[in-house]
């Protein structure tokens, strides 16, 4: 037939796939710089305001100095705004002194240089956020940090 | 007789691959990409006994109420949000550098070395006599720091004293239960920024350039002496004082 055709059979060569492992690793060491661990899973629904002046708090937070609750509408349903506590939620603002002193036992620091970082949705009513700052200053929980985004234009 | 050559079997790498997926997509699903930013606040300590009301004069609070329906109130007048960074800046700085524009606005105070060398032996003196008397040892502290300032930063010491805003003056913040936090931290989001931006221009002055927030951001154990001395002084000259009253119904 064809003159060109050569005898035998021809397999297609393999992709040589020995640099696969080092883009992989290389994506693999980006999202271990660029990103933080999740603290929670979020029970309620909360956007957060955003803001021009604000600090970056992520390297208290990889000193484990930072604790983190959150205030909003819950997810599945309901109208009441609730306090997330880890993986608890709740309306009592008196638990969130227990919460939080359970929180500092494990950490070598003092209560007063701990932050709490309060994630609040902006619809939340002041009533319950200052109900929650108050049970916070009754144990001496001084330091706290309104968590906010960035605003990109001023 | 020499060794006869012996080859090495080549590790099989090609699992290598699957691994670091694994890893890759661990990180994936319990990372988050977005850094952990926020106004930090200091609360004031919890009182133990009731302390009796101090009469502060008008011209040094600068009132700002938001109410149940988020109107804003500042000095009873009605303003909006981003305004708030402008009534801050002019109560601050209104009588800058000690020329009395308005009566209306705090005084700012001139002191230099002799006077804060006098007012600290006053203090230690009244230390003496009452030793755990906490108001006259924060006292005396502060005047320390003014009189390490007059003697350690070249521009004031070759002015030989410097001016600061009277130590009465306080940003007064009061919400209703209805107050919206939105409000609220946009409020907090403009006070700060209003204070962020006249440090930093005070620190630029005195600082060869220095940023003020750029400093103040660093680790603990990264500032330097030079540092410390700028950030001491920066917040004594621009003090941050926002007070928040109880909340009303």
């Amino acid at each position: 037939m064809s003159k060109f055709r050569k005898g035998g059979k021809k397999g297609v060569p393999g992709v040589n796939t020995s640099a696969l492992p080092d883009i992989v690793f290389m994506l693999l060491f980006f999202f271990m710089v660029a990103t933080t661990m999740k603290e929670v899973d979020m029970l309620v629904e909360i956007e957060i305001p955003e803001g021009s002046s604000v600090t970056d708090i992520t390297s208290l937070k990889q000193l484990n100095e930072v604790d983190f609750l959150y205030i909003g509408k819950p997810i599945d349903g309901g109208n009441r705004d609730m306090i997330q506590l880890d993986g608890e939620l709740t309306v009592s603002v008196l638990s969130v002194a227990r919460w939080k002193l359970e929180k500092v036992q494990s950490k070598e620091r003092d209560i007063q240089y701990i932050v709490t970082s309060m994630k609040i949705d902006e619809g939340v009513k002041m009533g319950l956020v200052s109900g929650v700052k108050e049970s916070l200053r009754d144990i001496n929980a001084l330091k706290i940090c309104y968590a906010a985004k960035q605003r990109i234009n001023n | 007789m020499a060794k006869a050559k012996r080859e090495i079997p080549e590790i099989n790498a090609g699992s290598m691959a699957d691994i670091a997926f694994l890893l890759l997509i661990f990180f994936l699903v319990t990372t988050t990409m977005d850094k952990d930013k926020g106004i930090i606040r200091n609360m004031p300590q919890k009182l133990e006994n009731n302390v009796q009301d101090v009469i502060v004069k008008q011209r040094n609070i600068l009132n700002v109420m938001a109410n149940n329906d988020d109107l804003l109130l500042v000095r009873n007048e009605y303003v909006e949000v981003e305004d708030i960074y402008d009534l801050a800046r002019e109560f601050y700085e209104m009588n800058k550098g000690g020329v009395e524009k308005d009566g209306n606005f705090p005084m700012w105070n001139f002191y230099d070395l002799n006077t804060v060398k006098q007012r600290i032996a006053e203090f230690e003196a009244q230390l003496k006599e009452s030793p755990e008397n906490k108001f006259v040892e924060k006292e005396l502290e502060n005047w320390k720091d003014r009189e390490e300032i007059i003697l350690n930063v070249p521009d004031i010491r070759a002015k030989g004293g410097y001016y600061e805003i009277s130590k009465f003056a306080t940003i007064s913040l009061s919400n209703q239960i209805q107050t919206s936090y939105g409000l609220y931290f946009q409020v907090q989001d403009q006070l700060q920024r209003a204070i962020d931006d006249m440090r930093n221009e005070i620190s630029k002055e005195l600082f060869d350039g220095q940023i003020f927030t750029e400093v103040d951001a660093k680790d603990d154990r990264a500032k330097t002496e030079e540092d410390l001395l700028l950030i001491k002084t920066v917040k004594q000259l621009v003090p941050q004082r926002i007070a928040e009253a109880k909340i009303k119904n």
